[in-house]
């Protein structure tokens, strides 16, 4: 229960340090007169995001290079840094609603990432220390199965995340490409 | 599918929520003052796919008129420093400089002018835009108009300015320019007018003059006490200033020795050692005697 309590505060932390590290780029950046840099990060922060969706590629056998678990980790680091990016592009300025509504919608998602992460892991967790118990209580192998299937709950739990996590990206991608195309149409 | 239905269907309701309040929900801050009118139309300033094209500006705000009259036609008055310059640019880019909506940080839209959009032949008549505020100096009066050659254009100083470029006779008048800048200390005061002597173009330090060509500091005779042996004025000196030194002593010792010119002390004196004094003197007589 602990080790679970621990995983989500580092996961909460790591969400947190990400606008804290958003918000403190942006201040150098200013400071230095290098906004030009932070208007830039915004293609580059997007074209991670863009980059980190070849493991839902993979995921769903529209391609088949990479291993699943490796693309999973890749899509975890570019999402992140590339919301970072994303975050310092937009700076600490309240203007036009719509790059904000991405911005908010970037964070949910990131936010709905990690908890991914922390289901996963914490099924893991579970399904593990519950089958070492099963063995230790003499079961046999098929009972054992049949237990753990009963009581994978928090696998369903990634089943139902699975289900929202896609909409709220879809819901930050079409405030971005929105952004974008407003951006460009009236630069 | 579901999820295909529900990208189409957000993409409906944020694109018609761009269409029916842009101004909301795109536009990057208010324009600015005397913008209102035309705060709600994009495309009055703005081309689609192309920017912000000089021309929608300058269709409103003729070239000729920038910095002299408001687009009724009422005249401005220039503020100090900052004379009328758009007619001299090299090209219109109003974007380059100017950035309507407030709050938009666009990278070179921060309203900084920069002598390289000025065109050439403007850029060598400094006097056409800042004549007002040129100084009126004497070294500026004979400086002329070519600011540029001591002055660059990001800013007034730090200037390069070469004193060779000034006629021998003026390269000599130090004081001329540098009067009241000139130390006032007892040894410049005595130094007079010829600061090149001691001191260069360049800079002020390091200065060249080196007292122990004519005499070496030593305990006895320390460097911080000019007023001992220079008592009026530096280029001249006594050793008499001293209570070990008499006028009737030192030419009592001198004879003794058999030296009867002894009034031009550091001759042979260079420092406070007798025996440097002595070898001196040798060497002195021996040339005197050759010749």
């Amino acid at each position: 229960m602990r080790s679970v309590a621990l995983r989500a505060g580092a996961l909460l932390a790591l969400w947190a340090s990400v606008i804290v590290a958003a918000v403190t780029l942006d201040a150098v950046l200013h400071t230095l007169g290098l906004i030009w840099v932070g208007f830039w990060l915004g293609p580059i922060g997007t074209a991670l995001v863009v980059v980190s969706f070849v493991y839902s590629l993979r995921k769903r056998g529209w391609i088949e290079i990479g291993s699943p678990h490796r693309l999973l980790r890749l899509h975890e680091a570019l999402a992140l840094t590339g919301a970072l990016a994303i975050l310092v592009h937009g700076g600490v300025h309240f203007h036009a609603l719509l790059p904000w509504l991405a911005v908010f919608a970037m964070m949910i998602a990131v936010a709905s990432g990690l908890m991914g992460e922390f289901l996963l892991a914490s099924a893991r967790s579970r399904l593990t220390d519950r089958e070492r118990e099963l063995r230790e209580s003499g079961l046999d192998a098929t009972n054992i199965e049949k237990k753990l299937e009963a009581d994978a709950l928090m696998v369903r739990g990634m089943e139902i995340w699975r289900v929202v996590h896609l909409p709220i990206a879809v819901n930050f991608a079409v405030l971005a490409v929105l952004h974008i195309a407003t951006a460009v149409v009236f630069w | 599918m579901r999820n295909l239905f529900v990208m189409i269907f957000l993409l409906a309701a944020y694109g018609a929520l761009v269409v029916w309040i842009p101004e909301v929900t795109v536009s990057p801050g208010d324009v600015i003052e005397g913008h209102e009118k035309i705060a709600n139309d994009c495309t009055e300033c703005h081309s689609p796919f192309r920017g912000t094209p000089a021309a929608k500006c300058i269709a409103c705000h003729e070239l000729e008129a920038i910095g002299l009259a408001t687009t009724a036609g009422v005249p401005v008055a220039a503020a100090e420093g900052e004379p009328p310059f758009h007619q001299a640019l090299i090209e219109p880019a109003c974007v380059r400089c100017h950035s309507d909506h407030r709050g938009a940080e666009r990278p070179g839209a921060s309203i900084s002018f920069t002598h390289e959009l000025v065109r050439n032949d403007v850029l060598s008549t400094c006097a056409s835009c800042h004549g007002a505020s040129t100084p009126k100096d004497d070294l500026h009066r004979q400086a002329g108009d070519d600011c540029g050659s001591c002055h660059g254009f990001e800013a007034w100083i730090p200037a390069t300015f070469e004193h060779e470029t000034l006629p021998a006779e003026r390269q000599k008048a130090c004081v001329s320019c540098h009067g009241a800048s000139t130390p006032k200390d007892d040894l410049h005061r005595q130094a007079g007018d010829d600061c090149g002597s001691c001191h260069g173009f360049e800079a002020w330090t390091p200065a060249t003059f080196e007292h122990e060509r004519h005499f070496r500091f030593d305990r006895h005779h320390p460097a911080s006490k000019c007023q001992s042996c220079h008592p009026s004025t530096l280029d001249q000196y006594t050793c008499y200033g001293c209570h070990e030194h008499s006028a009737r002593g030192i030419a009592r010792e001198h004879r003794e020795e058999g030296i009867t010119e002894f009034e031009d002390c550091v001759e042979c004196h260079r420092s406070g050692d007798e025996h440097e004094a002595e070898r001196l003197f040798r060497k002195r007589r021996g040339k005197t005697a050759r010749q």
